[in-house]
Protein backbone atom coordinates (compact mmCIF):
# COMPACT_ATOMS: atom_id res chain seq x y z
CA UNK A 1 0.00 0.00 0.00
CA UNK A 2 1.17 3.15 -0.83
CA UNK A 3 2.32 5.88 1.84
CA UNK A 4 -0.66 8.51 2.86
CA UNK A 5 -0.27 11.84 0.53
CA UNK A 6 -2.29 13.60 3.06
CA UNK A 7 -2.41 12.71 6.58
CA UNK A 8 -4.06 14.64 9.30
CA UNK A 9 -3.01 13.73 12.92
CA UNK A 10 -5.29 14.88 15.83
CA UNK A 11 -6.06 18.01 13.99
CA UNK A 12 -7.13 20.69 16.08
CA UNK A 13 -8.60 24.05 14.90
CA UNK A 14 -10.54 26.69 15.15
CA UNK A 15 -11.48 30.58 15.00
CA UNK A 16 -10.98 32.33 17.85
CA UNK A 17 -11.16 30.71 21.35
CA UNK A 18 -13.79 28.40 19.30
CA UNK A 19 -12.55 25.27 18.33
CA UNK A 20 -14.56 23.85 15.34
CA UNK A 21 -12.48 21.07 14.69
CA UNK A 22 -11.62 18.30 17.84
CA UNK A 23 -8.62 15.95 16.78
CA UNK A 24 -9.54 14.82 13.38
CA UNK A 25 -7.09 12.28 12.03
CA UNK A 26 -7.20 10.46 8.58
CA UNK A 27 -4.96 9.61 5.25
CA UNK A 28 -5.85 9.97 2.26
CA UNK A 29 -2.95 7.89 -0.55
CA UNK A 30 -2.36 8.32 -4.18
CA UNK A 31 -5.09 8.04 -5.98
CA UNK A 32 -8.06 7.61 -3.31
CA UNK A 33 -11.10 9.44 -2.76
CA UNK A 34 -11.77 9.83 0.71
CA UNK A 35 -15.15 11.34 1.65
CA UNK A 36 -16.03 13.54 4.91
CA UNK A 37 -19.97 14.03 5.36
CA UNK A 38 -21.55 15.45 8.43
CA UNK A 39 -24.54 17.86 8.92
CA UNK A 40 -24.00 21.74 8.85
CA UNK A 41 -21.29 23.21 11.11
CA UNK A 42 -20.11 19.65 11.97
CA UNK A 43 -16.29 21.27 10.95
CA UNK A 44 -16.20 19.80 7.33
CA UNK A 45 -15.36 23.13 5.93
CA UNK A 46 -12.96 23.78 8.87
CA UNK A 47 -11.04 20.96 8.13
CA UNK A 48 -10.26 21.80 4.52
CA UNK A 49 -9.49 25.81 5.54
CA UNK A 50 -6.94 24.49 7.87
CA UNK A 51 -5.43 21.57 5.30
CA UNK A 52 -5.38 24.96 3.29
CA UNK A 53 -3.70 27.28 6.10
CA UNK A 54 -6.89 29.47 6.04
CA UNK A 55 -7.79 28.29 9.37
CA UNK A 56 -4.89 28.15 11.82
CA UNK A 57 -4.19 25.00 13.87
CA UNK A 58 -4.95 24.99 17.62
CA UNK A 59 -2.82 21.58 17.68
CA UNK A 60 -1.98 18.21 15.70
CA UNK A 61 -0.39 17.98 12.05
CA UNK A 62 -0.97 17.95 8.51
CA UNK A 63 1.64 16.02 6.14
CA UNK A 64 1.81 16.87 2.67
CA UNK A 65 3.74 13.62 1.22
CA UNK A 66 4.96 13.04 4.91
CA UNK A 67 6.04 16.83 5.19
CA UNK A 68 4.57 18.88 8.18
CA UNK A 69 2.73 21.59 6.31
CA UNK A 70 3.23 24.07 9.85
CA UNK A 71 3.77 27.48 8.97
CA UNK A 72 2.71 27.36 5.14
CA UNK A 73 0.56 30.38 3.83
CA UNK A 74 -2.33 29.37 1.18
CA UNK A 75 -0.34 29.98 -1.41
CA UNK A 76 2.35 27.93 -1.03
CA UNK A 77 0.36 25.18 0.10
CA UNK A 78 -1.31 25.26 -3.02
CA UNK A 79 2.12 25.46 -4.73
CA UNK A 80 3.45 22.33 -2.89
CA UNK A 81 0.39 20.45 -4.41
CA UNK A 82 -2.28 21.08 -2.65
CA UNK A 83 -5.76 22.45 -4.19
CA UNK A 84 -8.78 22.99 -3.18
CA UNK A 85 -11.97 23.95 -4.82
CA UNK A 86 -13.89 26.31 -2.24
CA UNK A 87 -17.70 25.51 -1.82
CA UNK A 88 -19.36 28.01 -3.82
CA UNK A 89 -16.50 28.13 -6.36
CA UNK A 90 -15.56 31.34 -6.39
CA UNK A 91 -15.54 32.01 -10.03
CA UNK A 92 -14.40 35.30 -10.51
CA UNK A 93 -17.43 36.03 -12.43
CA UNK A 94 -16.22 39.59 -13.89
CA UNK A 95 -13.42 37.34 -15.52
CA UNK A 96 -13.33 35.28 -18.79
CA UNK A 97 -13.29 31.99 -18.37
CA UNK A 98 -9.82 31.46 -19.90
CA UNK A 99 -8.48 34.31 -17.28
CA UNK A 100 -10.01 32.35 -14.58
CA UNK A 101 -8.17 29.02 -15.76
CA UNK A 102 -4.78 31.40 -16.18
CA UNK A 103 -5.39 32.22 -12.48
CA UNK A 104 -4.65 28.22 -11.90
CA UNK A 105 -1.80 28.03 -13.05
CA UNK A 106 -0.84 30.89 -9.94
CA UNK A 107 -0.23 28.11 -7.94
CA UNK A 108 1.57 25.62 -10.27
CA UNK A 109 5.40 25.00 -9.09
CA UNK A 110 6.20 24.47 -12.84
CA UNK A 111 5.03 24.59 -16.54
CA UNK A 112 5.89 21.42 -17.14
CA UNK A 113 3.36 19.66 -18.76
CA UNK A 114 0.98 21.98 -19.10
CA UNK A 115 0.15 22.07 -22.95
CA UNK A 116 -0.64 17.95 -22.01
CA UNK A 117 -2.52 18.41 -18.98
CA UNK A 118 -4.18 21.18 -20.21
CA UNK A 119 -5.46 19.34 -23.58
CA UNK A 120 -6.57 16.55 -20.47
CA UNK A 121 -8.86 19.27 -18.78
CA UNK A 122 -10.40 20.19 -21.81
CA UNK A 123 -11.30 16.34 -22.98
CA UNK A 124 -12.63 16.10 -18.79
CA UNK A 125 -14.64 19.35 -19.05
CA UNK A 126 -15.53 20.57 -23.05
CA UNK A 127 -17.47 23.56 -21.76
CA UNK A 128 -14.26 25.62 -20.62
CA UNK A 129 -12.15 25.21 -23.95
CA UNK A 130 -16.10 25.73 -25.77
CA UNK A 131 -16.43 29.19 -23.82
CA UNK A 132 -13.18 30.39 -22.87
CA UNK A 133 -14.29 33.48 -24.48
CA UNK A 134 -17.29 34.12 -22.14
CA UNK A 135 -17.44 36.16 -19.00
CA UNK A 136 -17.64 33.21 -15.89
CA UNK A 137 -20.58 34.59 -14.20
CA UNK A 138 -22.61 34.08 -17.38
CA UNK A 139 -21.94 30.20 -16.60
CA UNK A 140 -24.58 28.05 -15.33
CA UNK A 141 -24.00 26.21 -12.31
CA UNK A 142 -22.99 23.27 -13.55
CA UNK A 143 -20.52 24.87 -15.90
CA UNK A 144 -19.17 26.74 -13.22
CA UNK A 145 -18.70 23.90 -11.01
CA UNK A 146 -16.37 22.29 -14.05
CA UNK A 147 -14.63 25.25 -14.21
CA UNK A 148 -13.77 25.57 -10.83
CA UNK A 149 -12.34 21.84 -11.03
CA UNK A 150 -10.48 22.61 -14.21
CA UNK A 151 -8.91 25.45 -12.60
CA UNK A 152 -7.38 23.75 -9.32
CA UNK A 153 -6.46 21.22 -11.81
CA UNK A 154 -3.84 23.16 -13.74
CA UNK A 155 -2.25 23.89 -10.42
CA UNK A 156 -0.98 19.95 -11.16
CA UNK A 157 -1.92 19.16 -7.62
CA UNK A 158 -0.96 15.91 -6.12
CA UNK A 159 -4.09 16.38 -3.33
CA UNK A 160 -7.52 18.01 -4.30
CA UNK A 161 -9.78 19.08 -2.21
CA UNK A 162 -13.45 19.69 -2.46
CA UNK A 163 -15.91 21.56 -0.69
CA UNK A 164 -19.17 20.37 -1.76
CA UNK A 165 -19.12 20.35 -5.63
CA UNK A 166 -22.43 19.18 -5.77
CA UNK A 167 -24.31 21.42 -3.96
CA UNK A 168 -27.12 23.15 -6.38
CA UNK A 169 -26.21 21.02 -9.48
CA UNK A 170 -28.72 18.98 -11.04
CA UNK A 171 -28.36 14.74 -10.94
CA UNK A 172 -26.99 15.27 -14.25
CA UNK A 173 -24.80 17.35 -13.84
CA UNK A 174 -22.91 15.65 -10.75
CA UNK A 175 -22.87 12.68 -12.64
CA UNK A 176 -20.42 14.93 -15.38
CA UNK A 177 -18.45 16.01 -12.14
CA UNK A 178 -18.40 12.52 -10.49
CA UNK A 179 -17.14 10.96 -14.00
CA UNK A 180 -14.31 13.86 -13.39
CA UNK A 181 -13.19 13.06 -10.14
CA UNK A 182 -12.97 9.09 -11.48
CA UNK A 183 -10.97 10.24 -13.91
CA UNK A 184 -8.84 12.62 -11.80
CA UNK A 185 -7.95 9.97 -9.23
CA UNK A 186 -6.77 7.26 -11.86
CA UNK A 187 -4.12 10.16 -12.78
CA UNK A 188 -3.08 9.13 -8.71
CA UNK A 189 -4.48 12.20 -7.22
CA UNK A 190 -5.45 11.88 -4.05
CA UNK A 191 -9.05 13.28 -3.63
CA UNK A 192 -10.22 14.67 -0.19
CA UNK A 193 -14.65 14.97 -0.51
CA UNK A 194 -16.48 16.93 1.75
CA UNK A 195 -20.53 16.51 0.65
CA UNK A 196 -23.38 17.01 2.10
CA UNK A 197 -25.48 13.77 0.03
CA UNK A 198 -24.29 11.66 2.17
CA UNK A 199 -25.24 8.83 0.20
CA UNK A 200 -23.39 9.47 -3.50
CA UNK A 201 -19.99 10.38 -1.62
CA UNK A 202 -20.23 7.29 0.84
CA UNK A 203 -20.85 5.13 -2.88
CA UNK A 204 -18.34 7.01 -4.20
CA UNK A 205 -15.54 6.96 -1.85
CA UNK A 206 -12.97 4.25 -0.97
CA UNK A 207 -14.16 5.44 2.66
CA UNK A 208 -16.33 7.90 3.84
CA UNK A 209 -15.79 9.64 7.47
CA UNK A 210 -19.05 10.98 9.19
CA UNK A 211 -18.11 14.39 11.06
CA UNK A 212 -19.98 15.50 14.25
CA UNK A 213 -19.80 18.58 16.17
CA UNK A 214 -15.97 18.53 15.05
CA UNK A 215 -15.14 15.10 15.48
CA UNK A 216 -14.76 11.82 13.82
CA UNK A 217 -17.80 9.50 14.80
CA UNK A 218 -18.03 6.42 12.30
CA UNK A 219 -16.25 5.47 8.86
CA UNK A 220 -18.14 4.15 6.11
CA UNK A 221 -17.19 1.96 3.05
CA UNK A 222 -19.29 1.73 -0.16
CA UNK A 223 -21.36 -1.09 0.96
CA UNK A 224 -22.98 1.39 3.39
CA UNK A 225 -24.01 3.30 1.19
CA UNK A 226 -27.88 1.28 0.43
CA UNK A 227 -27.96 0.25 4.34
CA UNK A 228 -30.43 2.67 4.98
CA UNK A 229 -30.05 2.13 8.76
CA UNK A 230 -26.35 2.74 9.10
CA UNK A 231 -26.83 5.68 7.21
CA UNK A 232 -29.48 7.43 9.82
CA UNK A 233 -26.84 6.00 12.54
CA UNK A 234 -23.69 7.54 10.76
CA UNK A 235 -26.02 11.51 10.94
CA UNK A 236 -27.54 10.58 14.02
CA UNK A 237 -24.05 9.33 15.40
CA UNK B 1 -15.38 79.23 -20.68
CA UNK B 2 -13.20 77.58 -23.25
CA UNK B 3 -9.70 78.47 -21.49
CA UNK B 4 -11.19 77.23 -18.27
CA UNK B 5 -12.67 73.56 -19.69
CA UNK B 6 -9.37 72.92 -20.98
CA UNK B 7 -8.01 74.26 -17.66
CA UNK B 8 -10.14 71.92 -15.40
CA UNK B 9 -9.50 68.96 -17.74
CA UNK B 10 -5.81 69.14 -17.22
CA UNK B 11 -6.54 69.20 -13.10
CA UNK B 12 -8.96 66.58 -13.58
CA UNK B 13 -6.65 64.28 -14.85
CA UNK B 14 -4.29 64.80 -12.46
CA UNK B 15 -6.80 64.22 -9.72
CA UNK B 16 -7.71 60.95 -11.73
CA UNK B 17 -4.24 59.90 -11.05
CA UNK B 18 -4.49 59.99 -7.60
CA UNK B 19 -7.43 58.51 -7.18
CA UNK B 20 -5.96 55.27 -8.97
CA UNK B 21 -3.38 55.58 -6.93
CA UNK B 22 -5.97 55.06 -4.33
CA UNK B 23 -7.75 52.64 -5.74
CA UNK B 24 -5.13 50.63 -6.85
CA UNK B 25 -4.26 49.91 -2.77
CA UNK B 26 -7.74 49.91 -2.02
CA UNK B 27 -8.87 47.20 -4.51
CA UNK B 28 -6.43 44.57 -3.49
CA UNK B 29 -6.22 45.67 0.77
CA UNK B 30 -9.88 47.28 1.05
CA UNK B 31 -7.68 49.45 2.80
CA UNK B 32 -8.11 53.68 2.44
CA UNK B 33 -4.33 55.18 2.55
CA UNK B 34 -4.69 58.20 3.95
CA UNK B 35 -0.90 57.96 3.92
CA UNK B 36 -0.93 58.55 -0.15
CA UNK B 37 -0.96 62.36 0.21
CA UNK B 38 2.41 61.51 2.17
CA UNK B 39 4.41 60.02 -1.01
CA UNK B 40 3.06 62.65 -2.99
CA UNK B 41 4.55 65.16 -0.34
CA UNK B 42 7.88 63.23 -0.26
CA UNK B 43 8.64 63.20 -4.14
CA UNK B 44 7.87 66.95 -4.11
CA UNK B 45 10.61 67.66 -0.82
CA UNK B 46 12.77 65.16 -3.26
CA UNK B 47 12.44 68.25 -5.88
CA UNK B 48 13.35 70.47 -3.69
CA UNK B 49 16.41 68.56 -2.07
CA UNK B 50 17.98 67.61 -5.33
CA UNK B 51 17.10 70.78 -6.89
CA UNK B 52 21.03 71.46 -7.61
CA UNK B 53 21.52 68.57 -9.06
CA UNK B 54 21.01 67.60 -13.13
CA UNK B 55 16.65 67.62 -14.47
CA UNK B 56 17.06 63.71 -14.90
CA UNK B 57 18.68 62.88 -11.91
CA UNK B 58 15.93 64.92 -9.50
CA UNK B 59 12.96 63.28 -11.20
CA UNK B 60 14.13 59.76 -11.11
CA UNK B 61 15.40 60.17 -7.40
CA UNK B 62 11.87 61.36 -7.18
CA UNK B 63 10.50 58.45 -8.17
CA UNK B 64 12.52 56.49 -6.23
CA UNK B 65 11.46 58.04 -3.41
CA UNK B 66 8.23 57.68 -3.76
CA UNK B 67 8.38 53.61 -5.00
CA UNK B 68 10.45 52.89 -1.89
CA UNK B 69 8.32 55.06 0.36
CA UNK B 70 5.76 53.25 -0.67
CA UNK B 71 6.99 49.60 -0.36
CA UNK B 72 7.92 50.91 2.94
CA UNK B 73 4.75 51.85 4.42
CA UNK B 74 3.06 48.86 3.34
CA UNK B 75 6.03 46.41 5.07
CA UNK B 76 6.16 48.41 7.84
CA UNK B 77 2.81 49.76 8.68
CA UNK B 78 -0.27 47.97 7.43
CA UNK B 79 1.39 44.16 6.32
CA UNK B 80 1.50 43.47 9.94
CA UNK B 81 -2.04 44.84 10.17
CA UNK B 82 -3.50 42.23 7.65
CA UNK B 83 -6.35 40.87 8.61
CA UNK B 84 -7.43 43.37 10.98
CA UNK B 85 -10.59 44.98 11.35
CA UNK B 86 -10.78 47.83 8.77
CA UNK B 87 -10.94 50.68 11.35
CA UNK B 88 -7.63 49.71 13.20
CA UNK B 89 -5.97 49.48 9.31
CA UNK B 90 -7.58 53.23 8.49
CA UNK B 91 -6.13 54.71 12.00
CA UNK B 92 -2.64 52.93 10.93
CA UNK B 93 -2.91 55.31 8.14
CA UNK B 94 -3.66 58.11 9.68
CA UNK B 95 -1.16 57.58 11.85
CA UNK B 96 1.53 56.84 9.25
CA UNK B 97 0.30 60.04 7.72
CA UNK B 98 0.39 62.31 10.82
CA UNK B 99 4.27 60.67 11.40
CA UNK B 100 5.44 61.36 8.20
CA UNK B 101 3.69 65.29 8.15
CA UNK B 102 5.66 65.93 11.87
CA UNK B 103 8.79 64.86 10.09
CA UNK B 104 8.66 67.31 6.75
CA UNK B 105 7.64 69.86 9.92
CA UNK B 106 10.79 68.61 11.49
CA UNK B 107 13.13 68.25 8.52
CA UNK B 108 12.06 71.27 6.33
CA UNK B 109 10.36 73.38 9.04
CA UNK B 110 6.62 75.10 8.17
CA UNK B 111 7.69 77.42 6.11
CA UNK B 112 7.54 76.08 2.33
CA UNK B 113 9.95 75.37 0.20
CA UNK B 114 10.35 76.04 -3.49
CA UNK B 115 10.38 73.21 -5.98
CA UNK B 116 10.54 75.18 -9.39
CA UNK B 117 12.87 72.56 -11.48
CA UNK B 118 9.99 72.07 -14.06
CA UNK B 119 8.78 75.94 -13.84
CA UNK B 120 9.19 76.67 -17.41
CA UNK B 121 6.69 74.10 -17.81
CA UNK B 122 4.14 77.13 -16.95
CA UNK B 123 4.87 78.88 -20.17
CA UNK B 124 2.24 79.20 -22.91
CA UNK B 125 3.10 76.20 -25.28
CA UNK B 126 0.68 78.10 -28.24
CA UNK B 127 -2.33 80.40 -27.84
CA UNK B 128 -5.44 80.83 -30.24
CA UNK B 129 -6.82 84.26 -29.58
CA UNK B 130 -7.59 84.51 -26.04
CA UNK B 131 -7.13 80.82 -25.58
CA UNK B 132 -3.66 79.88 -23.99
CA UNK B 133 -2.61 76.12 -23.78
CA UNK B 134 0.60 75.71 -21.45
CA UNK B 135 3.15 73.02 -21.41
CA UNK B 136 1.76 71.68 -18.16
CA UNK B 137 -1.16 71.37 -19.20
CA UNK B 138 -0.30 69.28 -22.15
CA UNK B 139 1.78 67.45 -19.69
CA UNK B 140 -0.69 66.40 -17.54
CA UNK B 141 -3.32 65.55 -20.46
CA UNK B 142 -0.50 63.40 -21.68
CA UNK B 143 0.59 61.61 -18.24
CA UNK B 144 -3.22 61.27 -17.79
CA UNK B 145 -3.83 59.46 -20.60
CA UNK B 146 -0.46 58.00 -20.81
CA UNK B 147 -0.29 56.55 -17.55
CA UNK B 148 -4.08 55.45 -17.16
CA UNK B 149 -3.60 53.51 -20.16
CA UNK B 150 -0.78 52.15 -19.07
CA UNK B 151 -2.27 51.21 -15.86
CA UNK B 152 -5.21 49.69 -17.49
CA UNK B 153 -2.99 47.58 -19.72
CA UNK B 154 -0.90 46.11 -16.99
CA UNK B 155 -4.06 45.40 -15.47
CA UNK B 156 -5.53 43.63 -18.57
CA UNK B 157 -2.58 42.22 -20.37
CA UNK B 158 -0.34 40.69 -17.82
CA UNK B 159 0.21 37.98 -15.25
CA UNK B 160 0.40 40.21 -12.14
CA UNK B 161 -2.47 42.35 -13.59
CA UNK B 162 -5.05 39.62 -13.97
CA UNK B 163 -4.03 38.26 -10.44
CA UNK B 164 -4.57 42.12 -9.12
CA UNK B 165 -7.60 41.89 -10.73
CA UNK B 166 -8.62 38.63 -9.40
CA UNK B 167 -7.72 39.31 -5.72
CA UNK B 168 -9.75 42.84 -5.80
CA UNK B 169 -12.83 40.75 -6.45
CA UNK B 170 -11.81 37.62 -3.69
CA UNK B 171 -8.96 38.24 -1.75
CA UNK B 172 -9.15 35.16 -0.06
CA UNK B 173 -10.20 33.08 -3.84
CA UNK B 174 -7.28 34.14 -5.37
CA UNK B 175 -5.04 33.36 -2.55
CA UNK B 176 -6.61 30.05 -2.55
CA UNK B 177 -5.09 29.47 -6.31
CA UNK B 178 -1.79 30.39 -5.27
CA UNK B 179 -1.67 33.96 -5.89
CA UNK B 180 0.74 35.49 -3.93
CA UNK B 181 -0.98 38.16 -1.85
CA UNK B 182 2.75 39.99 -0.97
CA UNK B 183 3.41 40.29 -4.44
CA UNK B 184 0.27 41.66 -5.40
CA UNK B 185 -0.12 43.79 -2.77
CA UNK B 186 3.80 45.06 -3.31
CA UNK B 187 3.31 45.57 -6.63
CA UNK B 188 0.07 48.20 -5.93
CA UNK B 189 1.49 49.98 -3.61
CA UNK B 190 4.66 50.38 -6.40
CA UNK B 191 2.67 51.34 -8.84
CA UNK B 192 0.73 53.53 -6.66
CA UNK B 193 4.08 55.02 -5.97
CA UNK B 194 4.86 55.89 -9.16
CA UNK B 195 1.80 57.56 -10.03
CA UNK B 196 2.32 59.71 -6.68
CA UNK B 197 6.10 60.70 -8.01
CA UNK B 198 4.13 61.89 -11.24
CA UNK B 199 1.57 64.16 -9.34
CA UNK B 200 4.83 65.47 -7.38
CA UNK B 201 6.06 66.47 -10.83
CA UNK B 202 3.16 68.10 -12.40
CA UNK B 203 1.58 69.63 -8.93
CA UNK B 204 5.15 71.07 -8.60
CA UNK B 205 4.60 73.11 -11.80
CA UNK B 206 1.34 74.75 -10.48
CA UNK B 207 2.21 75.30 -6.85
CA UNK B 208 6.21 74.99 -6.42
CA UNK B 209 6.14 75.96 -2.62
CA UNK B 210 5.92 72.46 -1.19
CA UNK B 211 4.69 72.42 2.40
CA UNK B 212 4.41 69.37 4.56
CA UNK B 213 0.72 69.47 4.08
CA UNK B 214 1.28 69.71 -0.04
CA UNK B 215 0.33 66.10 -0.96
CA UNK B 216 -2.99 66.01 1.47
CA UNK B 217 -5.14 68.32 0.34
CA UNK B 218 -5.48 66.64 -3.42
CA UNK B 219 -5.25 63.50 -1.72
CA UNK B 220 -8.50 63.86 -0.12
CA UNK B 221 -10.02 65.49 -2.53
CA UNK B 222 -9.51 62.14 -4.85
CA UNK B 223 -10.29 59.80 -2.47
CA UNK B 224 -13.64 62.15 -2.23
CA UNK B 225 -13.49 61.74 -6.08
CA UNK B 226 -12.70 58.04 -5.94
CA UNK B 227 -15.90 57.22 -3.58
CA UNK B 228 -18.02 59.29 -5.47
CA UNK B 229 -17.58 57.77 -8.52
CA UNK B 230 -17.17 53.79 -6.76
CA UNK B 231 -13.56 53.32 -5.36
CA UNK B 232 -14.11 49.40 -5.70
CA UNK B 233 -13.58 49.34 -9.41
CA UNK B 234 -10.92 51.33 -11.19
CA UNK B 235 -12.77 52.74 -13.96
CA UNK B 236 -15.23 54.22 -11.89
CA UNK B 237 -12.59 55.60 -9.32
CA UNK B 238 -10.24 57.65 -12.07
CA UNK B 239 -13.66 58.59 -13.53
CA UNK B 240 -14.72 59.97 -10.48
CA UNK B 241 -11.70 61.23 -9.59
CA UNK B 242 -11.85 63.26 -12.76
CA UNK B 243 -15.17 64.34 -12.44
CA UNK B 244 -14.28 65.86 -8.73
CA UNK B 245 -10.82 67.52 -10.71
CA UNK B 246 -12.43 69.21 -13.22
CA UNK B 247 -15.60 70.45 -10.98
CA UNK B 248 -13.59 71.52 -8.21
CA UNK B 249 -10.99 73.59 -11.40
CA UNK B 250 -14.15 75.00 -13.17
CA UNK B 251 -15.67 76.53 -10.28
CA UNK B 252 -12.64 77.76 -8.74
CA UNK B 253 -12.21 79.26 -12.56
CA UNK B 254 -15.80 80.69 -13.55
CA UNK B 255 -17.48 81.46 -9.86
CA UNK B 256 -17.64 84.96 -9.53
CA UNK B 257 -14.73 86.41 -7.22
CA UNK B 258 -17.28 86.78 -3.92
CA UNK B 259 -17.95 83.31 -4.10
CA UNK B 260 -14.49 81.82 -6.13
CA UNK B 261 -13.33 80.56 -2.54
CA UNK B 262 -16.59 78.55 -1.78
CA UNK B 263 -15.74 76.41 -4.93
CA UNK B 264 -14.42 73.29 -2.54
CA UNK B 265 -17.35 73.98 -0.49
CA UNK B 266 -19.71 73.45 -3.55
CA UNK B 267 -18.14 70.33 -5.28
CA UNK B 268 -18.44 68.90 -1.73
CA UNK B 269 -22.40 69.88 -1.85
CA UNK B 270 -22.86 68.18 -5.58
CA UNK B 271 -20.70 65.06 -3.69
CA UNK B 272 -23.30 64.80 -0.76
CA UNK B 273 -26.52 65.15 -2.45
CA UNK B 274 -24.89 62.34 -5.41
CA UNK B 275 -23.98 59.87 -2.37
CA UNK B 276 -27.43 60.94 -0.54
CA UNK B 277 -29.38 59.65 -4.24
CA UNK B 278 -26.23 56.75 -5.25
CA UNK B 279 -24.70 55.75 -2.25
CA UNK B 280 -22.79 53.14 -3.84
CA UNK B 281 -21.07 55.93 -5.99
CA UNK B 282 -22.07 57.67 -9.36
CA UNK B 283 -20.91 55.62 -11.59
CA UNK B 284 -21.47 52.14 -9.66
CA UNK B 285 -23.55 49.91 -11.30
CA UNK B 286 -27.34 50.12 -10.79
CA UNK B 287 -28.49 48.29 -7.42
CA UNK B 288 -24.92 47.98 -5.98
CA UNK B 289 -25.40 48.18 -2.16
CA UNK B 290 -23.44 50.65 -0.33
CA UNK B 291 -22.12 47.92 2.04
CA UNK B 292 -18.53 47.23 2.59
CA UNK B 293 -18.22 51.23 1.32
CA UNK B 294 -16.10 53.25 3.12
Amino acid sequence: MPEPLLELREVRAGYGPVEVVRGISLTVRPGEVVGLIGPNGAGKTTTLLTIMGVVPRIAGEVLLGGRSTGGWSPERTVREGIALVPEGRHIFTGLTVQENLRLGLAGRADRNGLDEELAWIHTLFPVVDEFRDRIAGALSGGQQQQLAIARALLAAPRVLLLDEPSLGLAPSVIKTVLGALSEIRERGVAILLVEQRAQIVTEFADRTHVLNNGEMRMTLTPADAHDTNRMIAAYLS
Amino acid sequence: MLQAIIDSIAVGALYALVAVGLALVFGVMRLINFAYGELITAGAYSLYVTRHLPLVASIVICFVVCVVMALVIERIAFRPLRGAPPATTMIATFAVAFALEALWLIAFTPQGQTADLLSSLNQAAFHIGNLYLRWVTIAELVAGVVLLGGTALILERTTIGLQMRAAAADFRAARLLGVRANRVIRFAFALSGVLAAVVSLLLTVQQPLVTPTFGFEVTILALVGAVFGGIDRLLTATAGGFLIGFISSFLGDELPASLSSFSTSFTFAVVILVLLVRPAGLLAPLGQSSVDRV
